[in-house]
């Protein structure tokens, strides 16, 4: 069975930088919360793109992962990672190694990458949805970023999820959505790792009396 | 004829008749989400009326600018009344109608009032220039980039043609719906609404725009008033007028008039929503964080320009 | 069914070691759970070798002799080191280095460990194999961090968070494959199995599948310990309790470094074997390199090991990337022999902290004395380790380096000559870091003996591996690496 589903839609592209101008959102603000808001979000919004993409491709297993992302991302983690920072009590201004207009640069620089470096490969698209690839990409880079710059080990769950959320529409705007089995076990694992890595913040706190990551060197040659 | 004498008179009409209407409108939603009642939609414009009845007092020490000061500012505001489409796409000063001279009017009326609250040599009013200017340093580079893409897309600088080519989009690029989202954080800036600037207080540490005109008083203070009302109605009507010009009439017929006047009331209503919401469910940020605010809408600005380049 | 069972195994002991709260009962379990499995891997090695792959479940699972090596590993390593865990855990029990009712979630996540790792070698599925690589890190993460002190739980974190994050960027090179593959194999929403994908690997398209596998090896690389994404190994190889670190060293690795070969496979049909092969070389190298100095200036001797591990990764890296037919051959017996030897060492390294409740070599002396038994396997398995001849490790890096040499190619050559310089210097590194910890004099406040039996009949297992690759390569084993090296290269 061959079949060709091609989903050309300008709404899927607004949406797209829509959850572009999210993840600006949480490289920008200086509080947690609002960067916990800045994911669910996106997430949302990634949500909608998935569902649109389901109801114009006619492929109807992505309406379950649509579900899914709306109950885990959208909910569950967000609620999680609440609960998390009302639990240690932390305080709740993000620290970062980086000023913050440097790092707004930095993402913006990063964000140009992944729209340079991805030229080439969108020419081949037929479809209008040029701008999905490169801005995955970027979610995808900027959240690598926050990870390497973010001081606090929760900034740091924050940046792996917005890698997670950028790969997530990678494959569904370009393939739509991975095979349903492959999905599940990705939803599956994230949500796994958020809980340990939850866990360890928490267990981290609790011994280093700090969630500042700068204080995790004592391991070094 | 009537584009001379008829559509001038209109949109002079409109933006100042309206826009002490625009805030009465905020301070009542936002009173409502506070759970008061809040004051009457017309209580703008009791109080302008009572400024203008009043005496003006004026500092021994100060000079002509601080007189001159309220009548630039009104007057230039009302000259960029003339330059943006309003209620129809066709502009009454259409001849020299260019997106750069509006910013740049914008400029000059914020450098009188600048130069104006150094004049008397009060201590907040030179504090309150001084932030304005750095604001504005940081704002109109973001609003100008975003203006420019706009522009570009349309091959214009001209706001009456950008809203004529505008007409035949269906749904925003995803280029121009970052400039969008640029503009609106600057507009909320150059506006001086929360999380930029509070509108309302008077404390002395936190006042930004009304540090600077707190030497003011009767009919200079409701010229500025008034002035600053507008200034918030017009950055609206580019908004609405650039980016979502559904409906507006493209000639001068009357029903095309009368269908744009509602559904401009409708869009600009809907902003002022949105202000009003974002006014009211955040706070004012530190003045250290406003560069943060506005790098953001300059980021976005610049990735809009270069993802139109890059993605076409 | 043949293949769902073997995943039965380890599942059904994680489950009963949690059920049961007596340690003293789960342990035997665990020890039961992992021979049964030992046994039944034995069985499917005869099965592949009769049919050369088996699939099951619409072909859900695929199990080849590239799988079947992997799965062999793991449950060899794996039975070792439950028998060993019985040993050593007792001991730290004992020590009160931990509560006693967290013992049983040890051999909880240990199966589970087991579980995933063998899902890994299991699936033909590219995704699923994704998940069980990312499960792996989720099911150690506690296991690292198990006497939850501050180091430890450093560890912990940065493993965990290194991990995911290489891993996550490998979902990247899934997904690429994945659209890359789409055009050609057409209908939507098919199962990303690798024997479907290797069908059709030629019409690929090129630029994608490049991508792909940059971050294929990149993400799986980090994993897998490749430098210079190593830097969460020393770390999480010192802090863990020494079977979990034998079984990271032994089998962790091979497993990650399975699915960078998966890969490897489908881009070599696509791109031609030079682009994949030219990355796992630059890799490989860096890898060996990198290791050298921390080997040489080593105090800690699990981190050491660990470093070692690192070079062995590099050099299975390299023969693979040399791409003839004996040095895939070779690395792939290398595999084997690493994971053994370094699992015994690693075995050696967990007996000597339970003696002398510390990592520094400096104040560890005379083991040869204190500890008879476990000094000898240290002086074999370092031996063993560093590559001295008659020992397995020296036979299956001659095999490698003589083919390296044989192909003729310059860059190949260069490449070859600098690794020996290498292997000398570590060779170095190791016998002045290990020689002064087993024969000076020993402290006389240290008492003599072994620490328990379990532990020495967990190395005497290994031993036994160890010693008969050293002299002598089983038909059985032959064929399958002859297999391998057929899979990989498309022959």
């Amino acid at each position: 069975m061959k079949q060709h589903i091609i989903v050309n839609s300008q709404t899927i592209d607004v949406l797209a930088v829509m959850m572009l101008i999210a993840t600006i959102l949480h490289i920008s603000t200086g509080r947690l919360t609002t960067c916990v808001w800045a994911y669910a979000i996106r997430s949302f919004i990634l949500a909608c793109a998935s569902g649109i993409i389901a109801y114009l491709s006619g492929i109807y297993h992505i309406f379950i992962t649509t579900g899914i992302t709306l109950v885990i991302k959208v909910v569950i983690i967000p609620w999680f990672l609440f609960y998390i920072i009302k639990k240690v009590g932390i305080k709740k201004e993000v620290e970062s190694f980086l000023s913050f207009t440097l790092s707004l640069l930095c993402s913006c620089g990063v964000i140009l990458v992944a729209y340079y470096a991805t030229e080439p490969i969108i020419q081949f698209e037929s479809t209008l949805m040029k701008h999905c690839l490169p801005i995955s990409i970027a979610i995808t880079l900027v959240g690598f970023f926050t990870m390497i710059t973010r001081k606090k080990a929760i900034t740091q769950i924050l940046g792996l999820l917005a890698m997670e959320d950028g790969l997530f529409f990678a494959a569904l705007s370009t393939s739509y959505g991975m095979p349903l089995i492959v999905e599940l076990g990705v939803f599956f694992d994230i949500l796994v790792s958020v809980i340990i890595m939850g866990i360890y913040v928490y267990r981290i706190k609790e011994t280093f009396e700090s969630i500042d990551i700068g204080f995790l060197k004592e391991l070094r040659e | 004829m009537i584009q001379l004498i008829i559509l001038p008179i209109l949109q002079i009409v409109v933006i100042a008749g309206l826009s002490p209407l625009i805030k009465g409108f905020i301070n009542n939603i936002e009173a409502r989400f506070q759970c008061r009642k809040g004051s009457s939609l017309f209580q703008p414009y009791y109080n302008l009326a009572k400024l203008f009845r009043k005496d003006a007092v004026i500092s021994e020490t100060a000079s002509w600018i601080f007189i001159a000061t309220p009548y630039v500012t009104f007057v230039s505001i009302l000259i960029i009344a003339l330059l943006v489409p309003v209620l129809s796409s066709t502009v009454p000063a259409n001849f020299t109608g260019d997106v750069i001279l509006v910013i740049y009017l914008f400029a000059l009326g914020r450098f009188f009032l600048a130069l104006s609250s150094l004049d008397t040599g009060s201590a907040f009013g030179g504090m309150g220039g001084s932030r304005e200017m750095t604001i504005s340093s940081m704002a109109e580079p973001a609003m100008m980039l975003s203006v420019f893409n706009v522009a570009i897309i349309n091959g214009s600088t001209n706001l009456s043609n950008i809203t004529q080519a505008m007409l035949s989009y269906k749904l925003l690029s995803p280029s121009l719906f970052l400039s969008l989202a640029a503009l609106a954080i600057v507009i909320i800036a150059e506006a001086g609404r929360i999380p930029v600037d509070n509108p309302f207080t008077h404390l002395e540490l936190t006042m930004i725009h009304e540090g600077m005109i707190l030497e003011f008083s009767g009919r200079y203070l409701a010229l500025i008033e008034w002035a600053s009302c507008m200034k918030l109605l017009i950055l609206l009507t580019i908004l609405v007028n650039t980016f979502l010009p559904w409906g507006i009439a493209s000639g001068l017929t009357f029903p095309g008039l009368i269908v744009s006047f509602f559904l401009y009331i409708v869009k600009i209503g809907f902003f002022a929503f949105l202000i009003a919401i974002v006014e009211s469910s955040f706070a004012k940020v530190r003045l250290f964080r406003i560069p943060n605010l506005l790098g953001t809408s300059f980021v976005l600005a610049v990735l809009a320009i270069i993802t139109h380049y890059i993605v076409s | 069914m043949l293949i769902s069972i073997f995943l039965f195994i380890p599942l059904i002991t994680a489950v009963a070691c949690v059920l049961i709260k007596k340690h003293n009962v789960s342990k035997y379990i665990s020890v039961a759970g992992s021979f049964a499995l030992l046994l039944y891997n034995i069985y499917l090695g005869y099965t592949i070798y009769l049919n050369r792959s088996l699939t099951e479940l619409n072909g859900f699972f695929y199990v080849d002799a590239l799988s079947l090596l992997t799965a062999q590993i793991v449950s060899v390593v794996g039975f070792a080191a439950a028998l060993y865990s019985i040993g050593y855990m007792d001991a730290e029990l004992h020590a009160a280095e931990f509560p006693e009712k967290r013992l049983r979630w040890y051999y909880f996540l240990f199966h589970m460990f087991i579980f995933t790792m063998l899902a890994v070698c299991v699936a033909n599925n590219l995704g699923i194999m994704w998940v069980a690589i990312e499960a792996t890190t989720l099911s150690t993460t506690f296991l690292v961090g198990f006497y939850n002190k501050k180091p430890h739980q450093e560890a912990a974190w940065k493993y965990i968070i290194i991990c995911t994050v290489g891993i996550t960027l490998a979902l990247f090179g899934v997904i690429l494959t994945y659209h890359s593959s789409k055009n050609v194999v057409g209908e939507i929403g098919y199962a990303l199995n690798w024997t479907d994908l290797l069908a059709v690997a030629d019409r690929f398209e090129p630029h994608l599948m490049k991508l792909a596998f940059l971050f294929i090896i990149i993400g799986y690389g980090t994993k897998a310990g490749l430098a210079p994404m190593h830097t969460w190994l020393p770390d999480a190889h010192s802090q863990a309790p020494s079977p979990i670190s034998a079984l990271f060293s032994g089998v962790l690795l091979n497993c990650s470094l399975y699915g960078i070969i998966r890969f490897h496979v489908i881009s070599s049909k696509c791109l031609g074997p030079n682009y994949s092969c030219t990355l796992l070389m630059a890799f490989g190298l860096t890898s060996v390199i990198v290791s050298i100095p921390f080997i040489l200036v080593q105090r800690d001797y699990k981190r050491l090991f660990a470093f070692s591990s690192i070079e062995h990764i590099g050099f299975i890296a390299l023969g693979l990337g040399f791409g003839g037919m004996y040095s895939i051959y070779g690395a792939e017996l290398h595999t084997f022999n690493h994971a053994v030897a370094k699992s015994l060492l690693f075995f050696c390294g967990g007996n000597l902290f339970l003696k002398y409740k510390t990592r520094e070599m400096e104040s560890i002396k005379g083991i040869i004395r204190t500890m008879p038994v476990t000094g000898v396997i240290l002086i074999i398995a370092v031996f063993a380790i560093t590559g001295i001849p008659p020992f397995n490790i020296f036979v299956s890096e001659f095999i490698v380096l003589a083919d390296a040499f044989s192909s003729g190619s310059a860059f190949v050559l260069i490449f070859t000559s600098l690794l020996i310089v290498f292997l000398v210097l570590i060779f170095v590194g190791y016998i002045n870091n290990i020689f002064k910890m087993i024969f000076s004099e020993p402290a006389e406040t240290v008492v003599q003996g072994e620490v328990s039996k379990f532990t020495i009949a967990a190395m005497c297992f290994l031993l036994i591996f160890v010693l008969i690759i050293s002299f002598y390569v089983p038909p059985i084993m032959r064929v399958i690496l002859s297999q391998i090296s057929d899979i990989i290269r498309n022959a």
